[in-house]
């Protein structure tokens, strides 16, 4: 299967996307799991024809790890660029994934990158890389998640432009369904209303809503010739949710949308 | 047979939030909706397989309505006593809630041929009402539309001083439980004779009752609550004689109703709602599945109050003094000291000395620290009517609880507590309402204060449900090892059946439960009790905070927590020594 990085834009974010590439600015990209974060930066660096380099960020994700160590190799030491490290050298767009999951001294780093100085101190090197204009950092972060105390620094979000990214409307969905599976427009619609219908029930005890990207796999496996009710049985409801009567729930809905 | 509660996802999906859905034990024969709650004719239950289909398309006409806002207590005022305009009414609004809210309705639905119509709906609410009111012809109604029933929503419509009046008069035993002889519903039209009876009854007599009258029915303090209102339309205008008579019955359906009367429903099904056992202090057994808890989201037919002044944020101080609560020891990586090693940075400590950089500090232990704190904590809020009563300052004990449970609940998430927060008031044990204001997931914002601003003083008060339910929350839904419930409660009070010795044994059974859980219970009374004693005895005196003004429980709030969540792991401390000894 030919991987796409078509992306539909729901408002002004390629727009503001690649000004903000044009001037040296970073981007915060918010928005909920399966929303098209990542799609959309994909489609951008292909358009702004940069290198991409995405860091999926989580809770022991050190400063270290995003600037490069050195490693013991046989009673030698040898030192290994870590991912923000080749961004900068190569002038590449360097995408930290879900950044509020990552340990607070990773900030560090990302403020003089992320200010008017754009440089990356690699302080075991002893060496202060000054980025390319082509070099660019996004950053995206979910504000749905429950992190108690892990939201970003305000110091760190000032610096940023934000992009909001939400579930795209009812009509945009449904040409993205059509267009990443190729299934028909009646059947895209149905799937449409079935992703809104969950995303109402915040509070019923699922975690995350419906997304785009489930709504895509589900689309997928009808494509593939699975019925409809099984497909969005194993591409909504399994992902979504162990409770088993949260599942009876779903799956009574499912029979009623996509019936 | 149908199962209506699985239909619970699809209406909240639908309406946009959370409801509930019942099937009535009554006799009618449409569906329709207090706001809450949907409520399903009997006949569903004997649908078999091929004709179920009736039943989920009743739920996604009510879900619509509810989604819509089409139960607007203004609106639906002008239907009482009006059965024919009231179905009318719900048809056209069926049809603009179809279209309103088509991105996230069933295709299924929305292909049916009564709702493939040519002509434009009605814009909003209000021209659906005037039409239906009018002449003009309306769209053939399938009985799956349902309807709407104004005195089912106007029911939740008495408003403080109202139900403050009835509470304490059925306090005194001035009101008998015993039905009236006659009930009023939605689907009567007028009829004389009954009511002259009507008025015969004692239930309906009283200047308390032509004062409930006007605050139900809006009527204002223009006598006798006429509504004049000249040219809107033919059909619009009732005569002046049948409205009062709509007034009347409405007033005594409503109060025939209220106090222990409202809808019967024939609750099934896991999700249909959670029951709970209640003791029977007299027997001196449990009465098993006794009390029946459904969960809903907060509403109020006139609209959100304005909270501003009540849910100001709290001080400093007492965040300072919940603050200590619930200190814990936890393993911490990257320490100067501790009792174990940090490999991880043990290693990263090496390299660097290895490659001639020395460590800025040698943090490479792993140490137990006491720090804040896995404390899950659980607000439950009395918003029964006794609770509306304005006390000499003006303010209600209502708001004024309000404004505590918003202050506690803020300032204990803002220290990185597990917080929930829950309304709970009842009807009958077949009727007590949870009523969401805070999820345990859920992330503190706006929804939240705009919830407060949904609730309404309304129903009674029934103790043991209401501790059950916050334990269970603490217990299966938080998880977390320190649990804390905090009732915020006007006193025992109580509800059809559930009184005196009764209440006060069931509650105090329920904390038992609770505390044997290793769920520790706080009770906190603002504005005083009349209940003080039974309160304490319930509660102990230890876990109870009596004040006036919400402020005043920052200097003892800690003490109160503090002491009750310490009785809590003595116990468990004793119970695993118990355990280890054996
Ligand atoms: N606007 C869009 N145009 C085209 N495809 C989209 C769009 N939005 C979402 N998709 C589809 O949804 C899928 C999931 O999107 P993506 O992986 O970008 O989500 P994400 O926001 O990065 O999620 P996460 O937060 O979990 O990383 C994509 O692979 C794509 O198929
Ligand atoms: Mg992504």
């Amino acid at each position: 299967m030919v991987r796409s990085t078509a992306y539909i834009a729901s408002g002004k974010e390629r727009e503001i996307f690649a000004a903000a590439s044009r001037n040296g600015l970073p981007v915060l990209l918010k928005g909920p799991t399966g929303c098209g974060k990542t799609r959309f930066v994909q489609a951008m660096a292909e358009a702004l024809g940069r290198p991409l380099i995405t860091v999926a960020c989580h809770e022991d994700l050190t400063a270290g790890d995003l600037v490069g160590r050195f490693l013991l190799r046989g009673g030698e030491t040898v030192w290994e660029d870590g991912p923000l490290t080749r961004a900068v050298r190569d002038g590449a767009i360097c995408y930290l994934d879900e950044v509020v999951e990552a340990r607070a001294d990773t900030t560090v780093v990302i403020h003089p990158l992320a200010d008017h100085r754009r440089e990356l101190n690699v302080e075991r090197l002893g060496v202060k890389l000054i980025a390319p204009p082509e070099f660019m950092l996004v950053m995206s972060y979910n504000p749905g998640y429950q992190s108690v105390l892990k939201d970003l620094k305000p110091s760190t979000r000032q610096r940023m432009v934000s992009i909001e990214l939400r579930f795209p409307s009812p009509e945009i969905e449904e040409r993205i369904l059509v267009q990443e599976t190729g299934i028909d427009i009646d059947n895209a619609r149905r799937l449409v209303r079935l992703g809104q219908a969950i995303r109402q029930l915040q509070h019923e005890g699922l975690p995350e809503a419906a997304s785009t990207r489930t709504l895509v796999s589900t689309a997928l496996l009808i494509k593939d010739g699975v019925a409809p009710q099984d497909a969005a049985e194993a591409a909504i409801t399994g992902p979504l949710t162990d409770d088993p009567v949260a599942a009876k729930q779903l799956l009574e809905m499912m029979r009623i949308y996509i019936a | 047979m149908i199962d209506a509660s699985r239909y619970l996802f699809l209406a909240c999906a639908v309406a946009g939030r959370r409801v509930a859905v019942h099937v009535s034990s009554g006799s009618e024969t449409l569906a329709s909706s207090d706001g809450q709650a949907i409520l399903l004719p009997s006949t569903v239950l004997q649908d078999d397989a091929g004709d179920e289909q009736r039943t989920w398309k009743q739920v996604v006409a009510q879900a619509a309505l509810i989604g819509a806002g089409s139960l607007q207590l203004q609106l639906l005022r002008r239907l009482v006593g009006r059965p024919d305009a009231a179905r009318r009414y719900a048809c056209l609004e069926v049809l603009r809630a179809s279209r309103l809210l088509a991105a996230r309705m069933p295709t299924a639905f929305l292909d049916l041929p009564e709702l493939r119509h040519e002509h434009a709906p009605p814009q909003n609410a209000a021209d659906s009402l005037s039409w239906a009111l009018s002449r003009r012809p309306v769209p053939e109604s399938p009985a799956y539309f349902g309807t709407v029933r104004p005195l089912m929503a106007l029911r939740k419509a008495i408003s403080e001083e109202g139900w403050s009046a009835l509470t304490q008069q059925q306090a005194r035993g001035e009101f008998q439980h015993k039905q009236p002889q006659r009930q009023f519903d939605d689907d009567d039209a007028t009829e004389e004779s009954a009511l002259l009876r009507l008025f015969q009854n004692p239930f309906a007599a009283g200047n308390a009752m032509a004062e409930l009258l006007n605050k139900i029915l809006g009527a204002g303090t223009s006598k006798g609550g006429r509504e004049k209102k000249a040219g809107e339309g033919a059909g619009a205008e009732l005569p002046v004689g049948s409205i009062e008579r709509a007034l009347r019955r409405g007033v005594h359906a409503v109060l025939a109703r209220l106090p222990f009367e409202v809808p019967d429903i024939d609750a099934r099904g896991e999700s249909a709602g959670l029951r709970y056992p209640e003791w029977d202090i007299h027997q001196k057994k449990y009465r098993p599945d006794w009390a029946m808890v459904e969960e809903v989201e907060a509403w109020r037919p006139e609209g959100a109050r304005d909270l501003g002044e009540v849910l100001k944020p709290a001080g400093h101080e007492l965040k300072r003094q919940l603050g200590s609560l619930g200190l814990d020891h936890q393993m911490h990586r990257r320490q100067q000291d501790g009792a174990e090693l940090d490999v991880g940075r043990l290693l990263d400590a090496a390299i660097d000395l290895a490659t001639g950089h020395s460590p800025p500090s040698l943090d490479v232990y792993r140490a137990s620290r006491r720090t804040r704190r896995d404390l899950a904590i659980v607000v439950g809020l009395d918003i029964s009517g006794s609770t509306g009563e304005r006390s000499g300052a003006g303010v209600s004990v209502f708001d004024r609880q309000l404004q505590l449970a918003y202050r506690l609940g803020r300032t204990l998430n803002d220290l990185g507590d597990t917080v929930a927060m829950f309304g709970f008031h009842s009807w009958g044990r077949n009727l007590v309402r949870s009523v969401r204001l805070k999820g345990p997931e859920e992330r503190w914002s706006a929804c939240v204060a705009e919830r407060f601003a949904q609730l309404e003083p309304v129903g009674y008060t029934r103790t043991g449900a209401a501790i059950r339910h916050g334990a269970r929350m603490l217990r299966t839904d938080m998880r977390l090892p320190n649990r804390l419930l905090i009732l915020i409660t006007d006193g025992i009070a109580y509800d059809q059946d559930y009184e005196t010795a009764y209440a006060q044994g069931d509650a105090r059974k329920a904390l038992e439960e609770a505390r044997a859980a290793g769920t520790a219970c706080v009770c906190i009374c603002v504005g005083g009790s009349s209940d003080a004693d039974q309160l304490r005895a319930v509660f102990g005196a230890a876990n109870l905070l009596i004040v006036d003004e919400p402020q005043q429980v920052t200097t003892s709030i800690r003490r109160v927590c503090r002491q009750a969540l310490g009785a809590v792991s003595q116990r468990r401390l004793q119970s695993s020594t118990a355990r280890a000894s054996r």
